[in-house]
């Protein structure tokens, strides 16, 4: 989800309709307003329509959805402009994607622009992984641009919103945004870099523009967009949503060559791709017939059978993109409820069958339920799987038996001596396993072993004991319970007092602990 | 007053009453019962006007420790008699004792005339003159607590000598007495001959016939009682679980543990989306991030191939390398719809073409816990597999809303990366006035189905967490609840 902040009055101009005729749209596109305070509007947008990260983008999508435009073909217009790849550069960030937009810009467009590319960069483009945009004054660039990579010590200019020369490696080192993102490109051994017919450089993708060139203020008439990286699929997507959002504005906007080095193309690709949908899909998809015409309120182009889907549109991928904007089109309260005739006989699982059973018998017996995390710290384990990453630190090991951390409810308790407590839940050894601990306190062991035995003889297991000798239990108060073919049933025993003490519980604790398998 | 409701120990105290002499006080003491019990039958029959329970007070004198202490082993000044009487001279230097409890002693010998205490070369000593009383011993060897009233004067100086030397100390204590009404004495012993348990006897001799039942006062608070419970979560587990059956879904399991490649790439979720990343995602290792076993090879190059470049699934894909050993690695499963894509394979293999499950299970998130988020909490999950669409989701969605009690429930657009379309549920809460949104919905991807499960069967699929429903169900404010073991807490709760 992306938060987008604007003008309320900059999307009614947009759209031409007011903010109160535009709210009961919004959640029909599946955009959510969070926020209207004094003329500010804040809006959370799906992660997959980047064309929502400008207010231009949505206002568009409002107008086509209440029919006040119908989406057309808009032309981009031929150029001199060039922007050259030069080879040194492949091997560190081997694309760019390039425009050229002549608009007016004023501060709610600035804004807008400004928080687009923000978005853009931390979601699409994954924090600037995957991608980096520039935007530039043309008026302050000489084309044609070079896109080229050098020994980071080599290539020096003034980044954005300083006063003296920085060389690359010391961008990574002092700039604010340099330190941001200096592991997009610390131990590269060149450092890419645009710079204009004049030698002047434009910025250091993906860190900073220059400060001689990198500003768009409110004299700025025209601007050369740019979108680098790794993947053309991507940084088309991402330039075309740029481009849309100028285009909302009134903007012409020019194609750049864009000379690789064993290739030449024109960019921005603003070109329809085309789709062709089944009628029988939709049908057998949404269970009604829809027009398909009506996909002209979300933004495509009809022709028969044929889908013109506008290149602005980063998340269409197969038919079914299409459908989803059918059904919004439709409208999601407009669909009659169908019974369905899918026949099943259903079952509860096994375990959750005898879960059941022995939550009863233990709770004819007074003991409470406990359901504590899987999650757990260290002192409430054996020998346990360990989680990697975890960002609660006491909490980073998953428990391998049930009898330790419920230690933690007994000293929860402790005010009350005589406790009956019991748990059925998972333990992680090997593989992962279904436990039942059963746990009292200011009691016998021997009490223990009858609960257990209780348990075992309305099921009419055949069990046997042998004593154990594990030092977190008393001597001599420790049983392993094995089953007619000596397969570990669980276990019986006392906790010894060292542990106790370590965790300060006064009263003695004892307890048996099987595995549910055993049951079956 | 009616006397078959008075208690059982206010019966058995007026019984005991009547057969005594008559008299006007009689003392608490004097009852062959506990005291405290005696005291609150008496308690009851002032509160009832059948008398008055009154106090006197007295003083005793009870030994300190340090009187406790020279009673075992001697006053410091007999000590001190003893030691001198039998040196007949001594230097005070040379007196094995405390230099505090030396002087004290030295002066009262002194006193009594026992000794003399003379200046010789700049030392002090001490000589032997003759024997005396040692009054304050005699006391000490007394049993006490003393009653102090009952004391001769003389005693009672000394005593107060003895509490000044911190060896004795007075206590005030209250004597607890009743002072009958005359009414009391009205009632006859045999009209005291209650039943009050029903026994054999009673059953047998027909007691009823003859003798009035004791009557409890049923009115009055009692303490309460409580049993054992399962626990709150459990309970809506089963619940929940009893929806699904009642609308003939089946129960799906699985391992928390998961391989990346079917909780996420199987679910096509690109390999550089964020919430695979560290901070949202929980992986398994010490020093490094486990790798598990990847059996299918076929699904895995179906799966690889659907993310690079989607051809198989009629789709564009992601464009994107498929790294194998990210998919390989071991984490908590993030959602139960990990089970769904596991339950799909398993109907490709037994060539089952339709059906209806569901799970309820944990979930695993790399969360900062706090009291509104869990790093575990429970997800319930719902598929429907076969020849299904949009309009069947919302006849679903109605039906299994209702059950959970939302009466109105509507759809939204939304966005999952493994459904298309998809929707989310607004329920109408009653109490809150306002539609809340609680679940997910929509049908897989092709992208998803079709190397599962070989062709694009439609998949209806919706879920929610659960916690959020327990804490609206129990009125519970921090998360953390949901899995409380506060014993009192657990006892109280309402069904």
């Amino acid at each position: 989800m992306a938060k987008i902040e604007f003008n309320v009055k900059t999307i009614e101009t947009l759209t031409g309709l007011t903010f109160g005729e535009i709210i009961p749209i919004l959640p029909k596109l599946g955009i959510s307003l969070e926020d209207y305070k004094e003329d500010q509007v804040s809006l959370e947008v799906n992660p997959n329509r980047i064309d929502w990260l400008s207010v231009e983008g949505i206002a568009k999508s409002i107008k086509f959805f209440k029919g006040i435009e119908k989406p057309k073909e808009e032309k981009i217009l031929d150029s001199d402009y060039e922007v050259i790849i030069d080879k040194s550069v492949k091997e560190v960030r081997p694309y760019t994607v390039c425009a050229v937009a002549e608009i007016k810009f004023d501060e709610e467009l600035i804004k807008s622009i400004i928080q687009l590319q923000e978005k853009l960069h931390l979601t699409f483009g994954r924090n600037r992984k995957k991608l980096a945009i520039g935007i530039y004054p043309a008026e302050k660039i000489k084309f044609p641009i070079t896109f080229f990579a050098e020994d980071p010590k080599k290539v020096k200019f003034i980044p954005l919103n300083e006063t003296r020369e920085m060389n690359g490696l010391e961008i990574l080192e002092n700039h604010e945004k340099g330190k941001e993102f200096k592991h997009l490109l610390e131990g590269k051994k060149v450092f890419p870099f645009f710079k204009d017919a004049n030698n002047n450089i434009l910025s250091m993708p993906p860190i900073i523009n220059s400060e001689l060139t990198g500003r768009v203020t409110e004299e700025t008439e025209k601007v050369f967009i740019e979108c680098s990286g790794f993947n053309l699929f991507y940084l088309n997507k991402a330039l075309n949503v740029i481009v849309n959002t100028l285009l909302v504005r009134g903007a012409k906007v020019y194609k750049v060559k864009v000379k690789d080095v064993d290739s030449i193309y024109e960019t921005p690709d603003f070109n329809w791709k085309e789709y062709s949908l089944d009628k029988k899909m939709v049908f057998d998809y949404l269970g009604v017939d829809v027009d398909f015409k009506l996909l002209e309120k979300m933004g495509y182009i009809v022709k028969d059978n044929k889908i013109l889907v506008p290149s602005y549109r980063a998340d269409i991928m197969h038919n079914v993109d299409l459908i989803e904007d059918l059904a919004i089109a439709f409208d999601y309260d407009n669909f009659k409820i169908q019974q369905s005739n899918i026949e099943s006989i259903a079952e509860e699982s096994k375990y959750s069958k005898l879960s059941n059973k022995l939550r009863e018998l233990l709770i004819g017996l007074d003991f409470f339920e406990m359901v504590n995390f899987n999650v757990t710290k260290i002192e409430n384990t054996i020998n346990p799987i360990h989680l990697y990453n975890s960002v609660n630190q006491d909490y980073n090991v998953l428990r391998d038996v049930l009898f330790l951390p419920m230690l933690e409810n007994v000293k929860q308790n402790k005010q009350i001596v005589n406790q009956r407590i019991f748990e059925i839940g998972r333990t992680f050894e090997n593989e992962e396993k279904e436990k039942l601990c059963a746990m009292l306190t200011n009691a016998t062991v021997s009490q223990a072993r009858q609960i257990l035995e209780y348990i075992l003889d309305r099921f009419n297991l055949k069990y046997k004991f042998e004593e154990i000798d594990e030092e977190i239990f008393i001597p001599g108060r420790q049983i392993r319970v094995l089953d007619e073919k000596n397969k570990e049933i669980g276990i019986v025993a006392e906790i010894h007092p060292k542990i106790l003490k370590e965790r300060s519980i006064p009263f003695n604790v004892v307890f048996f602990e099987i595995y549910l398998d055993c049951f079956f | 007053m009616e006397i078959e409701k008075l208690s059982k120990i206010e019966i058995e105290l007026i019984k005991e009453l009547l057969k005594k002499e008559r008299k006007d006080k009689y003392y608490v003491k004097e009852f062959n019962k506990d005291y405290a019990e005696v005291m609150r039958a008496f308690q009851f029959l002032s509160n009832k006007n059948l008398g008055k329970l009154s106090a006197e007070s007295y003083k005793v004198i009870l030994l300190t420790d340090t009187g406790l202490n020279a009673k075992k082993k001697g006053l410091p000044e007999k000590i001190l008699f003893d030691f001198v009487k039998d040196k007949k001279e001594v230097k005070v230097s040379e007196i094995p004792m405390d230099n505090n409890e030396k002087n004290i002693a030295i002066g009262l010998l002194k006193k009594k005339g026992a000794i003399t205490v003379e200046k010789l070369n700049n030392e002090l000593i001490l000589k032997y003159v003759k024997d005396c009383e040692f009054e304050e011993e005699k006391i000490l060897k007394k049993e006490f607590p003393l009653a102090f009233e009952k004391l001769t004067d003389d005693k009672k100086r000394i005593i107060e000598d003895l509490i000044r030397r911190k060896l004795l100390r007075i206590e005030e204590k209250n004597e607890w007495y009743f002072v009958p009404e005359k009414e009391l004495f009205e009632i006859k012993l045999e009209e005291l001959d209650f039943i009050e348990k029903v026994d054999k006897e009673v059953i047998e001799q027909e007691q009823w016939k003859t003798k009035k039942f004791r009557k409890y006062d049923l009115t009055s608070p009692l303490p309460k009682i409580y049993g054992a419970r399962k626990h709150f979560l459990s309970e809506t587990i089963e619940e929940i679980k009893r929806i699904w059956i009642e609308m003939g879904f089946s129960e799906m399991e699985g391992n928390h543990i998961q391989t990346s490649f079917w909780n996420l790439d199987a679910l096509f979720v690109p390999q550089d989306h964020p919430a695979r990343g560290l901070q949202d995602s929980l992986f398994v290792g010490k020093d490094k991030i486990e790798k598990g076993i990847i059996y299918d090879l076929e699904l895995m190059d179906s799966i690889k191939s659907v993310h690079e470049n989607g051809k198989i699934a009629n789709s564009t894909g992601w464009q994107e390398k498929w790294s194998v050993e990210v998919a390989k690695e071991l984490m908590l499963r993030t959602h139960t719809t990990v089970l769904s894509v596991q339950t799909l394979y398993k109907l490709k293999q037994e060539k089952i073409t339709q059906g209806k499950f569901f799970a309820i299970g944990r979930v695993y998130r790399n969360e900062t816990i706090d009291w509104k988020h869990l790093f575990e909490f429970h997800q319930v999950e719902g598929i429907v597999v076969g020849e299904v669409n949009f309009r069947n989701l919302l006849y679903y969605l109605k039906i299994f809303y209702k059950k959970l009690g939302f009466d109105d429930v509507k759809i939204v657009p939304s966005y999952y990366p493994y459904t298309e379309p998809s929707a989310d549920i607004l329920v109408y809460s009653k109490e809150k006035d306002q539609w809340l949104e609680l679940g997910g919905s929509g049908m897989f991807r092709p992208e998803v189905v079709i190397p599962l499960l070989g062709n694009n069967v439609r998949v209806l699929a919706w879920g929610m967490g659960l916690e959020r429903i327990i804490m609206m169900k129990y009125n519970l404010k921090d998360i953390r609840d949901v899995y409380s073991s506060d014993l009192n807490l657990l006892k109280e709760r309402t069904l």
